[in-house]
């Protein structure tokens, strides 16, 4: 793939450089890199399609790279990217582990290039990178708290966590272990599962936990929504014990919010994805145009249950 | 006689199940040549191993040169005292130079870094000196199996050896190879080296040897001085009875079509390489006869027969199997499927599954004929012809779940020619049928191959021993340097005339009688 | 008449118990049923039929494969690309389904029918490139293991493909007398291949190539025929396990498959089929499926992280095979 992004780059710039001289007033436009930690997930997919329609709206060139999950593969993207001649104006960047990426990033603001982190941060870079993206910790904390709303009398909860290395996946699980702790010792979690973001993983995993349960738990929270969806796969295969377990999810994607109008999902968060990467493209356009420095920007987690939809 | 350089005692050596030696005794003195005798699985090898330190004893004592050996020395402990053992299988590595085998572990250096041209240069001068035509710097998987054992003896004799200790040297050697290590070995002992000489070969062990030890049946039976036993005194000590090779009678000459013809087989006559060339090779063979190919190692036998089998190709060549054109063979399974069938020259690494049972080694080629509804093994179609050719041929083995790898030579020799028997072969190919062989297994495998003539079958037996090839073939086919030399009727063969009609030289020189 | 001195196994009654030769046979069964009452006693559900029904039914993905693994690597070589050709023949029978609408009667039909050429056609590949060109198993199948994991990410565009109908899914999740169709799958694919293995001419000279490649040429085997026939049929098995992951799944994933490959030699090493070949069976690559597969679950069961998990798996490993191989070195004594 890379092979053929590179001429297919440098056509786009040539075509752009040809462009110049009948736009003789207007600047070259500006490349930006887009750096997701994982394409094929469904909120990535979301964050990516919201990019490309803001791009096209601020009229700057923005270039997508997939870190396939690979903390490795992701910085290797960004170094190319910082290196190559000539280099990308700037970079939005969904950093896939919270350490991992800091050399790259580094690399970045040594090399004067703008850059910004969205949906997920990272800990420790040389100088502080503005981050446009929710409190996860309170995303977790509004998801902990529906259970507790809806289920005064205590609950046996099944938690399912996203990627161990995400910052995302760090403060999400820690929002949730934290406000049901607080809730109070009927508030159990009984099983607390990594399972990757991934719809598959989560499936296997709660299979697997219903069958090692005594009983079903009462709620299954899921730190997003394909997870969620992956339970729900999971307790439906398992049969009659397995329904009447609640499933909550994160993201409010699509799919998810029509699970939740069915009733098979009760709950999930917005983190309103479209919204941060719009934010992060802004500010990064108005730096590279104007030297406006860059501003972290806290977006609001919403609850969305079903009666909220219509 | 000089003072005692080894003397071994009471050795015993258990197995799961098998007490593979009971107690043996071996006094080797300093600077003679010992013969060390015995029928395969009278514990030879087994003793070897624990001299040279690859297994310890159970018990038993081994004093070398005045100093009472450590059991658990290993092998390369037991060679920096003296004592270098070189194994009928070979311990090269195939991928490396021969150089580099022989001086592996002790290159020469220079300034810390290995001196590669002082290697290649005293390598090579120790091969000239064996009067081989090989070089340093070969690498030894292109190398003949009977090169390979060069190389194995060359690297001995860059040790310090005090005792150097020979298991079959001349398997895999013919002819004036043998006289050359003889030489040698005789040399070795003028400077007061110890051989260990472990043969089946007895006249050469008459030849050669100033003393001799018997083991049978894993115990000591008796030693004494060569000169003072015959060689059927020796068989009959080793075996505990009298064997005879046995001798082909007189059989009418055959006449009429051959049942096979192989007409102006070439390869590689025009290429510049070094590869083995075959020169315009044609031989013919009847129904019920057995010639023999006798010819020096490297001289073309093997070849020839592989190409008849259909293991390797030729350039040019007509082959007729009674009377109708099989060539081109491209392939064994089409050479078993014309009839022709070969055991092959290396059995542990050509023709033997060692890992499997007896079973499945006897029936592998001939499992079309042994099948139910065509795609499943008929077992008990295959136990039937296990046991039949056990009696046939009065293998020794357990069961037909034995693995093969557990049988003495002669026996799996005995397996792999009812392999081939049991296919029933218009042709029979035998390639070196009795190396490594005892005596009495010997001659039961050729009273096989008689039995095999007798039934119509055409059998050609290739053998470096000359006392083996006359005794046993109709006719005897010579081969130099990839080219026929001659058909010599068996009645008129003498080791003189073959010696003639196989040597290398330059030149055409006679060469003289070899005393009995 | 001289007694036999050669062979091992004739043993006389009464002798001490041999117990590498015990462990040696049925070593790996005993491993089995210790590691089932070890996590049976860490909590009692590890027995329940839920749990049993998980473990058979992911044993069945990769053991269907194990199967297919054994006849590779008794003829000495081995497969490092089932993994991706897993992920690869379900993408392209899932880029296919949703070509021809997604949901229509016999949608599975076409996907297994995909699945299985797909995967019986790369095997062919991989089977042909090894005997026509001498390159080594190894090297083909590693390139294998990248060019089908690119090749899948290609057809999947980045997302996963799901939405397969109910009669497709069926094949993942639905039961036959309470037994899950995966695992009855898996029964037919053992079945069959021990069947062949032991059973044929054609086992037999599996194993003759595996034992001594030259001998078994020179006993008539077309050797070149048999090694290439091994890969079409694990490339086969492949296929017909991506169908039923994701059958099972719901969807099709770039992702699927991952490491597969260690886990599959690692069920077969386990089972006590040598790496060098000629030697072991399908029985065996059952049961190591089976200890895997318990391994595996039970791990998750006590809360093992997934990172312990790989590093015990891989001692397990190493342990079964050196065992295995001091065990045969004390059939020495050949002569």
């Amino acid at each position: 793939m890379k092979t053929l992004l590179r001429p297919i780059v440098l056509a786009m710039l040539s075509l752009g450089a040809l462009a110049t001289p009948c736009q003789a007033q207007q600047e070259p436009q500006k490349t930006i890199l887009v750096s997701l930690s994982n394409a094929s997930e469904p909120f990535m997919t979301m964050l990516r399609a919201e990019a490309e329609n803001e791009a096209s709206r601020l009229n700057v060139l923005v270039i997508f790279e997939d870190g396939k999950g690979d903390s490795a593969q992701q910085a290797n993207d960004l170094e190319n990217a910082i290196s190559k001649k000539p280099s990308v104006d700037g970079i939005v960047v969904a950093p896939n582990d919270v350490y991992a990426l800091v050399p790259a990033i580094d690399l970045a603001l040594e090399k004067g290039v703008p850059i910004i982190t969205v949906d997920r941060r990272i800990y420790g870079a040389s100088k502080p990178v503005p981050h446009v993206g929710i409190d996860n910790v309170t995303g977790g904390r509004v998801l902990a708290q529906w259970v507790v709303h809806n289920f005064p009398n205590g609950a046996r909860i099944l938690h399912l966590t996203g990627q161990p290395g995400s910052s995302t996946g760090i403060e999400r699980a820690e929002g949730v272990r934290d406000e049901l702790r607080e809730a109070g010792a009927k508030y159990q979690i009984v099983a607390d599962v990594p399972a990757n973001w991934s719809r598959s993983e989560a499936q296997t995993a709660t299979e697997r936990q219903l069958a090692f349960l005594k009983q079903p738990p009462e709620v299954v929270i899921a730190d997003n929504d394909d997870m969620a969806m992956g339970a729900l796969q999971g307790i439906h295969l398992g049969g009659a014990d397995g329904s009447g377990v609640k499933v909550v999810g994160f993201d409010a994607l699509p799919f998810a919010l029509a699970k939740l109008r069915e009733g098979a999902l009760s709950a999930t968060v917005d983190q309103q994805g479209g919204q941060q990467i719009r934010l992060a493209l802004q500010r990064l356009v108005d730096k590279l145009r104007t030297g406006k420095d860059m501003e972290s920007a806290k977006v609001d987690p919403i609850l969305v249950t079903a009666d909220k939809l219509n | 006689m000089s003072g005692v350089l080894l003397k071994i005692e009471g050795i015993k050596k258990y197995f799961p199940g098998v007490k593979a030696l009971d107690g043996v005794n071996l006094e080797v003195w300093k600077g003679e040549v010992h013969a060390l005798l015995g029928e395969n699985g009278a514990g030879k090898s087994t003793l070897l191993k624990i001299l040279s330190g690859a297994q310890p004893a159970d018990e038993g004592t081994i004093d070398f040169d005045g100093e009472r050996l450590d059991g658990h020395d290993t092998p390369m402990m037991r060679q920096k005292k003296g004592v270098i053992t070189i194994y009928q299988e070979f311990n090269l590595l195939p991928a490396l130079s021969v150089a580099e085998n022989m001086y592996l572990s002790r290159e020469p250096l220079r300034n810390g870094l290995i001196d590669w041209s002082k290697m290649y240069a005293d390598a090579q001068k120790i091969i000239d000196d064996l009067g081989l035509a090989l070089s340093a710097k070969s690498e030894v998987r292109v190398l003949s199996v009977a090169e390979q054992q060069m190389v194995e003896i060359s690297k001995a004799l860059t040790m310090n050896a005090k005792l150097i200790v020979m298991d079959e040297p001349t398997a895999a050697l013919s002819g004036r190879e043998v006289d050359k290590l003889h030489e040698i070995i005789a040399g070795l002992k003028a400077r007061g080296i110890s051989i260990i000489y472990v043969s089946h070969k007895l006249n050469e062990v008459k030849k050669m040897c100033d003393r001799y030890t018997v083991f049978r049946d894993g115990k000591y039976v008796s030693s004494g001085e060569v000169a003072d036993v015959t060689v059927k005194d020796i068989v009959r000590i080793m075996v505990g009875r009298d064997v005879e090779m046995l001798k082909r009678g007189k059989v009418a000459a055959a006449t009429g079509s051959p049942m096979l013809k192989v007409v102006g087989v070439s390869r590689g006559a025009h290429s510049g390489s070094h590869a083995m060339k075959l020169r315009d090779m044609s031989v013919e063979v009847q129904a019920g006869e057995i010639i023999g190919f006798a010819g020096l190692v490297g001289a073309g036998r093997t070849e020839l027969a592989r190409v008849i089998f259909g293991a390797d190709g030729s350039d040019e060549g007509v082959i007729y199997l009674n009377g109708t054109k099989i060539s081109p063979i491209v392939s064994p399974q089409k050479g078993l499927e014309s009839g022709i069938a070969l055991v092959p020259e290396d059995r542990k690494q050509q023709g033997c599954f060692l890992s499997h049972s007896i079973r499945q080694n006897m029936s592998l080629p001939n499992l079309k004929n042994l099948s139910k509804w065509s795609y499943f093994v008929d077992q008990k179609a295959e136990l039937s012809l296990v046991e039949s050719y056990r009696k046939k041929l009065s293998i020794k083995m357990a069961n037909e779940a034995v693995l093969i790898g557990t049988l003495s030579g002669g026996n799996q020799q005995k397996v792999l020619l009812a392999r081939c028997m049991a296919l029933q072969p218009k042709v029979l190919i035998v390639d070196e049928p009795t190396r490594g062989i005892d005596v009495g297994a010997k001659a039961e495998v050729h009273q096989v191959l008689f039995d095999m003539a007798q039934a119509g079958v055409a059998v050609i037996v290739i053998s470096s021993e000359l006392q083996e090839v006359m005794a046993v073939c109709d006719r005897i086919v010579t081969f130099r340097e990839g080219q026929i030399t001659g058909v010599t009727p068996g009645a008129e063969a003498t080791e003189e005339k073959l010696m003639n009609l196989m040597a290398i030289g330059v030149g055409e020189r006679e060469v003289h009688a070899i005393p009995a | 008449m001289t007694i036999s001195t050669t062979s091992p196994t004739a043993v006389s009654g009464g002798r001490k118990f041999d117990f590498v030769s015990f462990l040696e046979k049925y070593g790996v069964a005993l491993v089995l049923v210790l590691l089932i009452i070890f996590f049976t006693s860490q909590n009692e559900r590890f027995l329940s039929v839920r749990n049993v029904t998980n473990i058979l039914t992911e044993v069945s993905i990769y053991g269907i494969i194990a199967v297919g693994m054994t006849f590779v690597i008794l003829t000495g070589g081995v497969d490092l690309a089932v993994g991706s050709l897993l992920a690869f023949a379900a993408m392209c029978a899932a880029v296919i389904i949703q070509a021809m609408g997604m949901s229509f009667a016999l949608s599975w039909l076409v996907a297994l029918l995909v699945c299985c050429v797909v995967g019986g056609a790369a095997g062919l590949l991989h089977g042909v490139t090894i005997t026509r060109f001498n390159v080594p198993p190894f090297i083909v199948t590693l390139g294998g293991l990248t060019v089908w994991r690119g090749a899948t990410l290609i057809l999947s565009g980045g997302g996963p493909i799901s939405g397969f109908d109910a009669g497709f899914r069926w094949w993942g999740r639905g039961q036959v007398l309470a037994i899950p169709v995966p695992v009855l799958v898996l029964l037919v694919v053992a079945a069959t291949g021990y069947v062949v293995a032991t059973y044929t001419r054609y086992g037999r000279q599996v194993y003759a190539v595996g034992g001594n490649r030259e001998a078994a040429r020179l006993s008539g085997v077309n050797v070149n025929q048999i090694l290439v026939s091994v890969y079409v049929i694990i490339g086969f098995l492949a296929g017909l396990s991506g169908f039923l992951l994701a059958a099972r799944l719901g969807s099709a994933e770039a992702v699927a498959g991952t490491s597969y490959e260690l886990r599959v030699i690692a069920a077969v090493v386990i089972g006590g089929t040598s790496l060098f070949g000629g030697l072991g069976g399908v029985g065996g690559t059952i049961i190591g499926s089976m200890l895997l597969g318990v391994l595996l679950n039970g791990l998750v069961m006590i809360d093992v992280s997934a990172y312990y998990q790989q590093v015990i798996i891989g001692v397990i490993i190493v342990l079964a095979v050196a065992f295995d191989t001091y065990a045969k070195s004390r059939h020495g004594g050949k002569k």
